[in-house]
This record gives structure tokens, sequence and C-alpha cells, in this order.
């Protein structure tokens, strides 16, 4: 993308289609995945804001598929890993094998590789693996046998995670979790929505068949778009109040670090461009407060993150208008 | 449609806390179990150690709640200076200490408090037993005191924690109330008043630290406000309801004497004042001779000389029933001045405690017999004459001397100088009759005088000369009341006086030579007590009923506060005593005016004192409330104006948005987001947007309007963008507030 291209896509019409793409990847989603309007919402959030995405959740109420439909909508190629205990970081970033015929090593790139990345039951894998893995989320790169190999952009890892309390599982330790811009659960479906669901069937097939929206270019413009969504002093004021009083906050042992901060930010702009803003308002910021912080913070034994963030957004003022 | 929020988070809840759930599991097995478990556990919890006070300003507080109760204790001199001031310093390096050493208190610190405990506790049964056994009960107290306030001085060595720092405090709280006990005037109230102020400073700081809350300095102040008032109005509460103070019966009374200077005419009277050993001369023109100005306390008393009373204050009484403390009688009249004949002393010894043989005095032993006993404390403030003052009849006096002198008229005198801080207590019997049994005392056709020995009779109707002009208009007096007994006689001489003479302490100078009671009488018809007791003590004698004048103070002024008169220098006073025959001796009658002998109790005091202050003052206290309301009003509107002015376009325009939800009973949080509240907005003015849809989108868009207003920055960098949404937003609030009012 050259610079006259991000020119434009600041211009207003270019902002209205974002929104209005971003809008209809919403209503895309929706139409596969019943009863989960927040960890689709959260899912779009994360595309426009270029944040990883963590699910939290049990098997079988359809993360799988609302990743492979993200793929689908944003018309890029989707892979998956499947965390278990004896998966190798190798098995993620891929690995050099001889080839006879050329007399020399070729790279075998891995499903890290495609623009977006399941890693179902990230925390069944080894600590090694995980944090093979978490680098890459990082550092945007993948270093095999010295060569430095770039991944794709945007690129995007959702990762599952099954209940902590479950067996067979190895926690993702905090720093791991910080690299996670935006966490939520889908959660089980609403009667209704569950009725829908048996009603039209199994809707693994109906996601390699969802309308695309957008393609990686679009995506990429999007992207663009949306970090050019404006900021005030009073919101990051307002940002580093929330972000500070986590630190010293009863209930809470470990507060949110600047980075998270940051990420917030990030996430409250996405959510500004779906609400067909250019400026973020203090509003945005509640709504993404949960999603971007509340897998971070450390909590004492027995307390849950929805009830301390609400408990701690009555102890800061909104910035008047 | 417009509950549907969409920041709903269920409110949290400290009581889901598992962990105090876990504990209290615990407690209630361990309170099933049986007894004995119970008690070892409630032991073993409230002997485990507790966390360390970290706070320093709560340290710092209490001790100097502490150093003022020490000093209090010091001040009404139940310890000395010296002792004072070391154990301050002892205070302050224990509290110190304890600060220091408060995360990991020295185990061996325990046994050396103990063993320093023990010591002084020792010390302090010696001094009490040594000064018991010597009879010296008073000064029992002293050692109390100061054990008190050494076992807080060691105690403060171990205060790591809160509790243990409560216990400094209700140590401090118990220094105030024992050294108020011994407070002798209103002036000790700084104490108490400071030592509150920082011990509900204490308390709160302490609540501060328990409950962890934040607390602004505002919100502090505000809530120890309430804290005072309350306890203000408690106190008070109490003390309306508190019956009157009786002095205790114990087994001896106060008594003291600090600089034992004798004086220099023994027997002798002495003039009080700047030289209380000297002897008196009234009326000398080189020094000062009189006590706050009044020269009655001498040899003779003349009743030509005119002194100014001060409102000093001579002494304080503490007394089972007031009365008038009588300081001497004078029986002999020379027209201008009164003396005693004769002049004869006689010594009374005791050490500490005086008996007066009852003829000594010529009382009644019939009135004596079952009279009721006044236990009066004269603590003395100025240097006075060595009169000691009682009612009558004093029995029993108190006074750190082996020698008193009973001299003419029935005044008790001492050998030492009265002086500031001089203690004596005396025990009198109150022989006083009421108006009926005065009446009926002398049986009917007794003639006036007897009872009386022979020899004092010519003293107690001495004459310096006829009289005559008085004798007459007595005898017109006594005609026209057709007064036949004692007691009507100075009932019909004492009510004429009453209709037909003026009461003023300003009166002109006598002129020499002139007769006191007659200038009185028939020209200037004004005199004060001396003049009008001296007239009426002239007429009962040109009746031939045996009378004499009385000089001492009256009661002076209660103060429910100390159980103590206030008897000031203006107190002093002079009445007459008639003798009422054999049976009734003599009996003070008071021309001048009479005294309430009731002791009302200390909330009528402060209730009769309240009324009087309003009712003389109720103008200018409605003056001063409406002054307070005015500007109060005034100031609270000025201030809010000001604090409008002050605020943005943006805060102006949300404080409209909450004056017309306010009429709708809805508020804005100050934690919540203007979209959000704005559904609320709508939610609650539901019924008039069925009606006006329109209204609706006006209100999306001020909504809208305010938030790039207010978030955009591309906005507020644009002047003109700014002046347009400005403009809107206005109009939008018109058109809400107008539909909102209508609707």
């Amino acid at each position: 993308m050259t610079n006259e291209t991000i020119e434009n896509s600041a211009q207003p019409y270019d902002f209205e289609t974002a929104f209005k793409t971003a809008n209809s990847l919403i209503n895309n989603l929706s139409t596969v995945i019943f009863g989960a309007n927040k960890a689709i919402r959260a899912s779009v959030l994360a595309c426009l804001s270029g944040k990883h995405l963590l699910l939290e959740d049990t098997p079988g109420v359809g993360k799988t598929v609302l990743a492979k439909a993200m793929a689908h909508s944003l018309g890029v190629k989707a892979s998956r890993i499947q965390g278990q205990p004896d998966l190798l970081p190798s098995d993620i970033t891929g690995f050099s094998i001889y080839r006879q015929e050329l007399g020399k090593f070729e790279f075998q790139p891995g499903p890290i590789f495609s623009q977006i990345v399941l890693c179902d039951e990230l925390n069944r894998t080894p600590p090694r693996t995980q944090a093979a893995l978490l680098e890459t989320m990082e550092e945007k790169q993948v270093t095999v046998d010295g060569t430095t190999h770039t991944l794709p952009e945007p690129h995007l890892i959702v990762a599952t995670q099954n209940p902590i309390s479950q067996y067979g599982t190895f926690p993702l330790v905090e720093s791991q979790v910080d690299r996670f811009g935006i966490a939520t659960s889908l959660g089980y479906p609403k009667f209704d929505e569950e009725v829908q669901l048996m009603l039209n069937g199994a809707s693994d097939t109906k996601a390699s068949s969802i309308e695309q929206i957008t393609t990686p270019e679009g995506w990429r413009t999007l992207k663009e778009i949306t970090s050019k969504v404006q900021v005030s002093e009073k919101i990051a004021d307002y940002v580093v109040r929330i972000i500070s009083l986590t630190r010293n906050f009863n209930g809470i042992k470990l507060g949110a670090s600047p980075r998270a901060g940051l990420s917030l930010l990030e996430v409250c702009r996405a959510e500004a461009l779906i609400q067909g803003r250019t400026y973020i308002i203090p509003d945005d910021v509640l709504n993404c407060l949960e999603l971007s912080i509340g897998h971070r913070l450390v909590l004492e034994p027995g307390i849950k993150v929805n009830e301390i963030l609400w408990s701690l957004i009555q102890r800061v003022n909104t910035p008047l208008p | 449609m417009y509950t549907d929020t969409k920041y709903q988070i269920p409110k949290y809840d400290s009581k889901t806390d598992e962990n105090s759930n876990v504990a209290g599991d615990e407690k209630k097995l361990i309170l099933s179990q049986g007894n004995f478990k119970k008690i070892a556990y409630l032991i073993k919890k409230a002997n485990a150690p507790l966390p360390p006070e970290n706070s320093h300003v709560l340290r710092i507080v209490v001790v100097a709640c502490v150093l003022v109760g020490m000093y209090a204790a010091y001040q009404v001199q139940e310890v000395s200076f010296l002792l004072f001031i070391s154990i301050a310093v002892v205070t302050i390096i224990g509290n110190i200490f304890s600060a220091v050493t408060r995360k990991k208190p020295y185990s061996w610190i325990k046994i050396l408090l103990a063993i320093a405990a023990t010591a002084v506790f020792s010390t302090t049964t010696l001094a009490v037993i040594s000064a018991a056994s010597q009879g010296n009960i008073p000064s029992i107290l002293s050692p109390l005191a100061a054990l008190f306030m050494w076992i807080i001085a060691i105690h403060s060595f171990d205060v790591p924690a809160r509790r243990d720092l409560t216990f400094s405090l209700s140590g401090s709280a118990g220094l105030i109330a024992v050294s108020s006990a011994q407070a002798l005037d209103n002036s000790f109230a700084v104490n108490v008043v400071v030592w509150i102020l920082l011990s509900l400073v204490a308390l709160n700081l302490m609540w501060r630290s328990l409950s962890q809350k934040q607390e602004t300095v505002e919100q502090a102040v505000k809530n120890t406000t309430i804290a005072i008032a309350v306890a203000a109005l408690v106190t008070f509460s109490v003390i309306l309801i508190l019956p009157p103070p009786k002095p205790l019966h114990t087994t001896t009374f106060p008594a003291s004497i600090q600089n034992k200077i004798p004086v220099t005419n023994p027997g002798g009277l002495t003039q009080g004042g700047s030289n209380p050993a000297a002897p008196a001369k009234p009326g000398h023109p080189g020094g000062r001779v009189e006590v706050g100005g009044y020269l009655g306390f001498a040899g003779p008393l003349n009743t030509g000389l005119r002194g100014k009373l001060s409102n000093q204050i001579v002494m304080r009484v503490r007394a089972t029933e007031p009365g008038y403390w009588l300081g001497e009688t004078f029986n002999t009249w020379n027209g201008q001045s009164w003396t005693q004949t004769p002049s004869a002393t006689s010594i009374l010894t005791g050490d500490p405690v005086f008996y007066i043989p009852s003829k000594q005095l010529g009382e009644p032993v019939s009135l004596l017999y079952d009279a009721p006993q006044n236990t009066e404390t004269f603590y003395v403030a100025t240097a006075l004459p060595n009169l000691l003052f009682s009612t009558e009849s004093p029995s029993e006096i108190y006074f750190p001397d082996s020698h008193l002198y009973i001299g003419p008229g029935r005044s008790i005198r001492s050998r030492f100088a009265i002086e500031a801080g001089t203690i004596y207590t005396v025990i009198s019997r109150d022989i006083r009759l009421t108006d009926t049994q005065l009446e009926n005392i002398m049986p009917p056709g007794s003639s006036f005088t007897t009872g009386i020995p022979a020899n004092e009779l010519k003293n107690d109707l001495q004459l310096p000369k006829p009289y005559l002009r008085v004798k007459k208009l007595a005898d017109t007096i006594v005609k026209k009341y057709h007064a036949k007994t004692t007691y009507e006689i100075v009932s019909a001489l004492e009510s004429w006086m009453g209709s037909h003479m003026h009461y003023s302490l300003n009166i002109p100078p006598l002129p020499k030579n002139a007769d006191s009671v007659d200038q009185f009488l028939f020209v200037t018809k004004t005199g004060f007590c001396e003049q009008i007791s001296s007239a009426l003590v002239v007429m009962l004698r040109t009746l031939g009923i045996p009378s004499r004048e009385a000089v001492g103070y009256v009661a002076g002024s209660y103060d429910p506060i100390t159980d103590l008169y206030q008897v000031k220098a203006s107190d002093a006073h002079a009445w007459v005593q008639v003798w009422y025959g054999p049976n009734g001796g003599w009996q003070d009658t008071d021309p001048t005016t009479s005294v309430p002998f009731t002791t009302p109790s200390p909330g009528q005091i402060i209730l009769s004192a309240t009324a009087n202050f309003f009712k003389s003052n109720l103008s200018n206290l409605l003056a001063i409330l409406a002054g307070l309301f005015i500007s109060i009003s005034a100031g609270y509107l000025i201030n809010k104006r000001l604090k409008f002015m002050k605020l943005s376009f943006a805060e102006k325009a949300v404080f409209r948005l909450n004056k017309i939800s306010s009429s709708l009973d809805i508020k804005r949080d100050t934690f919540e987001p203007l979209n959000i509240f704005m559904e609320r907005f709508k939610f609650s003015i539901r019924d008039i947007l069925n009606k006006d849809p329109t209204l609706e989108l006006k209100i999306e868009e001020l909504t809208q309007q305010l938030n790039s207003y207010g978030y955009d920055p591309q906005i507020f960098n644009d002047n003109s963008k700014t002046k347009q949404i400005q403009e809107k937003i206005q109009e939008d609030l018109d058109t809400i507030s107008k539909s909102v009012r209508s609707g």
C-alpha cells in the first residue's frame, strides 16, 4: 500500500465505506452464528484494530465456525492449529526440509502463514509451543534456521481456550495473555436462538458458503481507516485514569499496563468506526473496557471481572463533553 | 426499547467475598463446640497480635491527647511540674519506640514493662500507706494520679496496634475526667475542649485507618462537625436531666495552706489584699485596705467610707446548701462605725479538725441538737483577711494548723495570712429558722431580751445617743403594722423600709460628724446594705430588741459545671442578726434583699440563663439571624452563579440537561457517559416522545452534537464549526426543555 492510498482512505467518502463495510461484516457473520452477538462484535473489532482475539469457552459453541466465517467474509485464507500436548513449535511456524534435487534446504511454511489462524484449545499445548506462537504474534515474523520469514499482513490469530479448571490444560501466563487485544466468550445461545440453530442445521458448510464482503486489500484499508479515528485529550485522560485505578484497587492483584491502555484505545477506535464516528467518546471506552482489559487483570480469588470493573468505573468520573 | 443500555453489569457486592465466608464458617464451627474450647478460642483470638498501625498522624494525635490529659492533671495540681514533664517525656519516647518497632514488637519489652508497672505500683502503695497512717487522707489522691499517669507512660512503650492506641486514648479520657473533677473554675474547660477536638480527630483517623476509606478533608471536617454536634446534644440532654449535685460526706475534708505567713498581730484582723499579713487599718490613706474594694472586714466597720466593689472572684465555695458566708458581727455603734466590745479573743486548738463548743458562740443547744449539717469548702482565690467564713453556726473546722482564734463577734481567725490557694472546710449546723418557726419561737408575752446574758445585753442594746427621731419613727411603724412580737416588729420595719427607702450603691459621702442612720432615714433616704442594716439595728435597739450588725458575703453565683459558688468582691454584704430568745438565738435577717436558698439543677440554670439571654437580646438575635440568613443565601447564590460561569460551554449544556432531567426525577451519575444518560432521559419522557416523534430525533441530534463538540478534536480545533455546533446545541436544548415543560 502506498502513502497515497492511506491519504485517500482518510477521506470522508472512504470513512463512510469503511463504516458500511464494518457493519455488513457484522451482519454477515450473524447469518451464520446465532446468539453470539457479543463474540461477533468482538471479532469484528479484532479485525478492524488488528488485535488478536482470545475466545474462552467450552467446546461446541461455534468458535471454529466463527473463525472460518470471518476468513470467508474477508476473502482470506484461514488455517487451523489444533492445540495438543505434543504439539511442537515447528508444527506452527513450519520447517526446512532438504530437497535432494535442488541440493539445498527449502522452507515449508506452517499454518501460521495464513492471514487468519485459528488456534484451537491453545492452553492444551505445552508452554514451549505457546511461547513460540505468541512470539510470532508480537514480532509478525518467523525465524527458522536463521532465515526470517515475514507473516502476511493483515494477520489475525483467533485463539480459543478451554476454561482453566478443565483437565489437561497449561494456563497462559500473564505476559502471554497480554498479547491478546480482545478476549471474550461466546457462551451458550439463548433458547430461541438455539432452536433457530437446530432448524438451520450444522453451520459448518454454511460458513464456507458465506458471502465475501471485502478483499484482503480492503481489510488492510479498513485497518488503516480505523487507526485514523481521533482521540481527544479528554479521552486519553479518561483512559489513563481508569488504567491507573486498576493498579490500586481493592480486589485487583495486578492492574493493567500502559500497553493495555494503548490496546484499549485501539479497540475503542474500531468501536467508534462501527458506530460511524471519527472520534472516540467515553461510551466506547466503557463498551470496550471488559473486552480489552478484563483478561489482563489478575484478580483476588473469588472476584469476578465484570463486577470489579463495574465498581471501578463508578469511581471514575466521565469527562463531560 | 430505551431500557436496553449497552453497559449493563451487575452491581459488585462485597458480601460475596469467599474469604470472609470461610473465616465465618471456621468461627461458627469452633463456637458450636464445648464451652471450654469456645472460651479458649475467644481468649486466643483476643490476644492474637493485631496488625501494626501505620498511620503516624493517628499516633501523634493520640499522644497529643495523652499529653493534654497529663497537662490537665498538672494544672489542677494533681502532680508537680517536674513529675509532669518527666512523665510527658517518657510518654513521647515510649510512643516513638512503639512506632519504630510496631512491625516487630520485641517480646522482652512486655516483661520490662510489667516490672516497671509493678515498681510504680509498689511505690504508690508505700506512699499511700505512709500518707494514710498520718491521717492525711486528701494527700492520697496525688500519688494515685501519678500512678495512673505512670501506667499510661509505661504502656506507651507497647502500642504497636490500633487497639493499643485506643487504650492510650481512653487513658487520656480518664485523666481529663479525674482532673475536671478537681477543677475550680471554667478556664479548665480549655483543656477539655482541646482534648475533645483532638480525640475526635483521633477517632476519625482510627476509623479511616480501620475502614481504609479515602476521605477528603472536607468530608472529614463535615463528619467531625456532625460528631461534635451529636456529642454536644447528648451531653446537654444528659445535663438537663441530672439531679442537683451533692457533696460527698467523706471522713475528712480538703484543707490546705500554701505559704504559712504568720500575721503580724496574732488574734487580730489583717487587711488581706496586697499585704495579707499586715494588720487591718480601715480608711488608712496610705495603703490598700479593702478586699476588692470592700472595707468591712476589719476591726471597725466605718459606714462613712465608700469602696468600689470589683467583680474579682475572692473565693469559690462548694457547699451542701448555699447561705450567707458570715465573717464577723459588730455590736457597738458610734453613729458612724461599728466595733466589737469586748475585744477579747480565745484560742481554739485542734489539728486539723477544730470542734467549736456550742456555748462558745452562744447558740441555743436545742436548735443545734438536730440541725442539718452543711459542709462548706472554701477555695480562696484572692488574699483575704484572716477571717474564716461560714454559714451559721460553725461546729467543725478543717484547717491545717494547730491554733485558731475565736475573736469578738463570732469571728474565727487564723494565725496565718489567708492567701490565694488556701483551702478550708467548715461543717456548720443550719440553725436558720423558717418564718413560721420565727413567729412562734418566743413564748407569748415574754420580753424581747429573754435568755440573753446580762453582761452581753448591755452591748446588744447599746446606742451612742437617744435617737429620739428614730425611736418615734420606729414606734409609729410598729403601731401602724400592729406589730407585737419580735418577728412582727422586724417584718414591719423591713417592709416599711422596703416601701420608703431606695437602694443605691452610689450615695453622697457622709458629712463630717453626721450620724449615718439619721442621715439615711431622714435626709438621703438612699443607701446600700450598710446603711439599711445599720438603720434596722438602731431602730430595733430603740424598741428594746437586741440586735447586731453582721458582715460577710452572699452565696455568689452557682457554676453547675464545677459545682462551686463563685463569690465575687461585689458579693460582700452587711445584714442584721436579731435575738429570738433562748430557743431561737441569733437569727439572720436581711433588710436589703433576700437570696433564694435552694440549689437549682444545672439544667435549670442553663435553661433560665439561656432564656434570659434570649429575652434580653431577642431583637439583636433576630437581626443577627436575619443577617446570617441573608448573607448565607446570598453567598450560596453568588457561589452557584460563579461556579456556573466558570463552566465550559458543554458543561453548561450538560448542567441544563441535568436541570431538565431533575424535574423528571432522574439524575446523571458522575461516571455515567452521555449516551447512556440520554437513553435514560428518553425513557423517562417516553410519553412525550410518543406524542412528538420529532423530539426523539432532536434528542439524538443533541447527543451527537454534544459528543462531537466535546470529543472530536477536529471540531474544537475549528472555530467556525464550534460556533455552529454551539448554536445548534442551544437551539436543541431550548426545544427539548420547552417540550418537557409543556409535556
